[in-house]
């Protein structure tokens, strides 16, 4: 299991963490019912502080992606179709919403990223 | 406290050692040189005189801070300190009889007898006793640096009284018979347990109130 | 046990000093970075918590113990490393081990050494032949080898090597691992404390300026780059430290994100140094003003 932590990159690092979790639950790379290293054993290897991990792994128990039980830890729970689409959906959202802000830093219109958006469609 | 010894122990091992060297080497020369109470009394002395190259190891690590932040309490710190003076006396007269009658079996002396050197060497030994007694609380309270002030006048103060009591007693006319002798050796050598146990209490006071 | 230490309203009175109301929390199973610059209180506060000193106002708790530090019961579960090792010079290692021994009831002799050897220590040496990472490592290894639950050290990572302190962070991490251990430690190396602290704590002039969790701190301030004309248009609450030069204004703001969403100023992440220096550095001004 690879986490990878980048300090300038501008993001939570706890935000990292959750979404490259995420990432290895939708694709497969961690399956239902796979143990998640304990909290502390994370944030020691990383070198980030518990408050991180224990975040991290509290909003992925909050959107459903695994269950912690007290004494055992944390495992990957049995993954919920309807989820994984809606978490796919805010992703996209997630940089679309980075191209209207940098469109709008540059005076773009609305039509003309539209546009953009069409051709690039088109071009896969 | 019986960490706080041993480290006072093992802090004094290396320099014990050379005290055994000097100690033998003075037995040797006080029977060449037929002298052998002065340096039963040097052997007495840099026993006790130990107590301050103990206290001074402590100060310069600062030890003693670092102690309370152990199990340790402020009677404890103190307390390891007077048991080591005891040691220290203990041993010194221990060396200072063994080399008295070690010098007596080799026959270097005949002007004194063995009972008139030991009860010099009680006396020196209560002495320094007693200046330690008046000297640890000073090096409690005031560093090691001031207590080796203090350690002067002390024996200037020590030395007053005991000329002053000889010279009192030559006007009075008192003759130093052995019984004399003996009482006053006596009277002195309670002092200095009075003494300890004061100095002890102390001690124990001023540390309790300090702040590291 | 929730907290480790317990502080409310510490005060104690020096001549030209005060250490002043300070109150804060050190919740079990995490690492407090206590910062501030020289002289501004820390040594005082560690001193307090561990009842070296008498205070004048104010309560310590210490493993939920009111004044734990004058129990030798509650001392055997903490240990302190100070600035420099506190152990005399003719001592060896096996010296120290007899030593501590009969000081701490749960004195592990296997662990103790372990430590020395994986810190390289020489057992042969007495310890004034020591180098100074080496006599720091000795007072870390025998501050955690009697089934400690709380260590506290003050300024003890300062004068080593960057090699040596990450060693001895690394050490931390690992003790940390245990969730009923705890760390609190104070350092003017905020770099140190920015890499292993869980919550910061930030004191100057015997005050408490901040008390919060690092990442927070990190996530949330931001340094402004701006005009002066510029850095007055920010809401005031925002605004927890200035620094002006001929050419900028530099401004520390507690909700970057929330500027950033303005979009006509450019925000970069505040470091803790930044955090701390632009802090102090506000409280002095406004001492001026005052």
């Amino acid at each position: 299991m690879n986490i990878i932590i980048s300090n300038s990159s501008g993001r939570p690092i706890y935000e990292q963490i959750t979404s490259q979790i995420k990432g290895m639950i939708m694709n497969g790379t961690l399956k239902p019912g796979d143990p998640l290293p304990s909290m502390r054993l994370l944030a020691k290897e990383l070198r980030i502080s518990v408050i991180t991990t224990k975040r991290a792994y509290e909003e992925l128990e909050r959107d459903g992606f695994i269950t912690t039980i007290v004494g055992k830890g944390s495992f990957v729970r049995e993954a919920d179709q309807e989820f994984v689409r809606e978490e796919r959906l805010k992703a996209v959202e997630g940089h679309l919403q980075a191209a209207v802000d940098a469109a709008r830093q540059c005076g773009m219109e609305e039509q003309e990223l539209i546009e953009i958006l069409k051709l690039l469609f088109k071009e896969m | 406290m019986k960490g706080l010894l041993i480290k006072d122990l093992c802090n004094l091992r290396q320099i014990g050692k050379q005290t055994v060297i000097v100690a033998a080497v003075l037995v040797a020369w006080s029977i060449f040189m037929n002298t052998p109470q002065v340096f039963s009394m040097v052997i007495v002395i840099y026993c006790m005189m130990l107590m301050f190259t103990a206290m001074s190891y402590d100060e310069m690590a600062n030890f003693d801070k670092y102690a309370m932040t152990l199990p340790v309490t402020a009677r404890d710190l103190v307390r390891t300190k007077y048991v080591l003076l005891l040691i220290l006396f203990g041993a010194g007269l221990l060396a200072g009889f063994l080399e008295e009658g070690i010098s007596f079996l080799a026959g270097a002396r005949e002007d004194i007898s063995l009972v008139e050197a030991g009860a010099a060497l009680l006396v020196t030994a209560f002495l320094y006793l007693m200046a330690f007694e008046v000297l640890l609380p000073v090096m409690f309270r005031l560093g090691m640096e001031k207590a080796r002030l203090f350690l002067v006048l002390i024996f200037v103060v020590i030395f007053g009284i005991l000329s002053g009591g000889v010279m009192l007693m030559k006007n009075l006319g008192i003759q130093l018979t052995a019984q004399l002798v003996m009482a006053l050796i006596g009277a002195w050598a309670a002092l200095a347990v009075a003494g300890f146990f004061l100095s002890y209490r102390i001690s124990v006071g001023i540390v309790r109130k300090k702040e590291w | 046990m929730e907290y480790a230490i317990e502080v409310q309203g510490l005060t104690k009175h020096y001549p030209g000093f005060t250490l002043d109301q300070v109150s804060f929390s050190v919740p079990a199973g995490s690492i407090v970075g206590f910062i501030g610059e020289n002289g501004a209180g820390k040594s005082t506060t560690i001193k307090a918590v561990l009842d070296l000193i008498r205070t004048d106002g104010g309560e310590v708790r210490l493993m939920g113990r009111k004044n734990g530090a004058a129990f030798p019961e509650i001392k055997e579960q903490i240990g302190v490393v100070f600035d420099e090792s506190y152990f005399p010079d003719n001592l060896r290692i096996t010296d120290v081990d007899k030593i501590m021994k009969s000081i701490f009831r749960n004195w592990d002799s296997a662990v103790f050494f372990s430590y020395c050897r994986r810190f390289e220590l020489p057992d042969k040496k007495i310890i004034k032949n020591f180098s100074r990472g080496m006599k720091m490592k000795l007072s870390i290894a025998a501050a955690l080898s009697h089934q400690t639950k709380l260590l506290i050290l003050d300024e003890a990572t300062s004068g080593l090597d960057p090699v040596v302190r990450n060693e001895i962070l690394d050490i931390f991490r690992e003790f940390i691992q245990d969730e009923d251990h705890t760390v609190f430690l104070s350092s003017h190396i905020t770099s140190d404390i920015e890499r292993i602290a869980d919550y910061i704590l930030l004191i100057h002039k015997g005050r408490v300026l901040l008390f919060e969790e690092k990442d927070t701190l990190l996530d949330e301030y931001g340094i402004v780059r701006c005009t002066p004309e510029q850095a007055k248009t920010l809401d005031e609450s925002q605004i927890a430290g200035i620094r002006r030069n001929q050419f900028e204004t530099e401004v520390l703001v507690k909700d970057a994100e929330e500027i950033k969403r303005r979009g006509d100023l450019v925000v970069d992440r505040a470091a803790l140094e930044d955090i701390l220096l632009f802090t102090v550095k506000n409280e002095m001004e406004e001492g001026w003003r005052q």
